[in-house]
């Protein structure tokens, strides 16, 4: 429930700078945590669009590349947590930023079935990023509690959300590589 | 003690005030120039440019000078013609990849002789920016075609003229060295006497965001219902 509010504020944010212009090219530099942009644009490109042609950036995407740009922010999400979970919080809200302004773009300028896959597959990312965020929650928790009583005490719920992340992921990976990349 | 830090600092300030203001003398510029007249035409299209470009170059020398244009793209050009002297030359790619293409001809200009070198371009119009605004976008077009020589930096003096059409719903045009007219939607450029003329021009476009904007009233409805729902139930 927090990383969900952490991350549906950093998307309001995100999408308001971008809709109202403020903020233009929302992913770059981002590439590393949030990659659907980049898909996106590569993908709009390979349907003969102009689109890619605006952003002037040669994106020759593969399947590492994919596979990097979803493990990287999740890992960094999880393993955060053992900094008492503020790095976690910042990276999904800071994810949630480049989402909401990546969003705004590419439902305004992409056609609806793009629109469709993107969606689907900006679920399956947000889903795997909340709940890294939920899992890394637990291991701050756990610290704390450490620190504390100097005894470590690991729920069942962590190794539950750890696992569903580790799907989810594995499944964005694929999605985001049959729907965009391909 | 205060008389012999007063004494130096005094002098020290004398100093500064007697120096002479520095005075920028003008930089002679080396290299060669060549007299040069150019006539324009065109459309402008917010996806393509048409242009039909002139040159009369001039060698005010005796001596032969061998120079080169370039002509440099936003992206791949749909037609490249170029006659000198009205026959049809091919140029050289020199550079080319997904987002820019630049072509090469070299041109021999003989001791006080003229060339005339045209073109025909078809090209794709440069958006400005790494990325489209949601409320409208800026378009930039600039002469595609620049000198060089192989040695020395080459100048043109000279002049340009032409008239280029807009054929798109702008909300402002900016123009350098060119008048923009409103009623028909054309830019006038009438440059002479100038060392290397050149004009730019920028439009701006209106758009407005139907989709993203009613993604965002949804998001903000959502919120709004929601919690009137929740000041509802308490």
């Amino acid at each position: 429930m927090i990383s969900a509010i952490v991350f549906f504020a950093g998307f309001f944010i995100g999408y308001t700078l971008r809709l109202l212009d403020v903020i233009r090219g929302p992913a770059f530099g981002f590439e590393p945590i949030f990659p659907i942009h980049q898909e996106t644009v590569y993908a709009m490109k390979s349907l003969g669009y102009e689109y890619g042609r605006a952003y002037g950036v040669n994106s020759e995407i593969e399947f590492l590349d994919v596979l990097r740009s979803n493990i990287v922010p999740a890992v960094s999400i999880v393993a955060s947590g053992v900094l008492l979970t503020i790095p976690s919080v910042t990276l999904l809200f800071v994810i949630g930023i480049a989402s909401g302004s990546s969003f705004a773009e590419i439902l305004e300028f992409t056609p609806f079935l793009v629109n469709i896959k993107v969606i689907v597959v900006l679920g399956v990312f947000v889903s795997a990023m909340m709940f890294s965020a939920s899992t890394a929650f637990h291991l701050g928790y756990s610290v704390y509690f450490f620190i504390k009583e100097k005894r470590l005490v690991i729920e069942k719920s962590f190794y539950d959300h750890f696992i569903v992340a580790s799907c989810l992921v594995g499944v964005g990976i694929v999605l985001q590589y049959i729907l965009l990349v391909m | 003690m205060k008389r012999v830090v007063l004494l130096p600092l005094l002098i020290l300030i004398a100093g500064v005030m007697a120096q002479p203001i520095l005075v920028r003398e003008p930089v002679p510029v080396e290299g060669i120039e060549i007299l040069g007249s150019a006539r324009v035409s065109g459309e402008l299209t917010l996806f393509k440019t048409i242009l039909e470009h002139e040159y009369v170059l001039s060698n005010p020398y005796s001596q032969e000078m061998r120079i080169a244009l370039r002509y440099s793209f936003n992206g791949k050009p749909d037609l490249l013609e170029i006659h000198l002297n009205n026959q049809s030359v091919n140029p050289d790619i020199i550079y080319e990849d997904e987002f820019r293409t630049e072509y090469r001809v070299p041109v021999v200009l003989m001791g006080n002789q003229s060339a005339i070198i045209s073109a025909k371009m078809e090209y794709p119009t440069r958006i400005r920016g790494f990325s489209r605004r949601l409320w409208g976008d800026t378009y930039y077009f600039y002469l595609p075609i620049s000198i060089e020589a192989d040695r020395n930096p080459v100048y043109i003096y000279g002049g340009i003229e032409g008239k280029i059409r807009i054929s798109a719903d702008v909300k402002k045009v900016s123009c350098v060295n060119c008048v923009y007219n409103e009623g028909e939607n054309t830019v006038k450029i009438n440059l002479s006497a100038r060392r290397n003329p050149n004009f730019s021009i920028e439009i701006q476009t209106k758009r407005i965001p139907y989709k993203a904007g009613a993604f965002y009233l949804l998001m903000v409805m959502t919120g709004f219902i929601f919690a009137l729902k929740k000041k509802m139930e308490h």
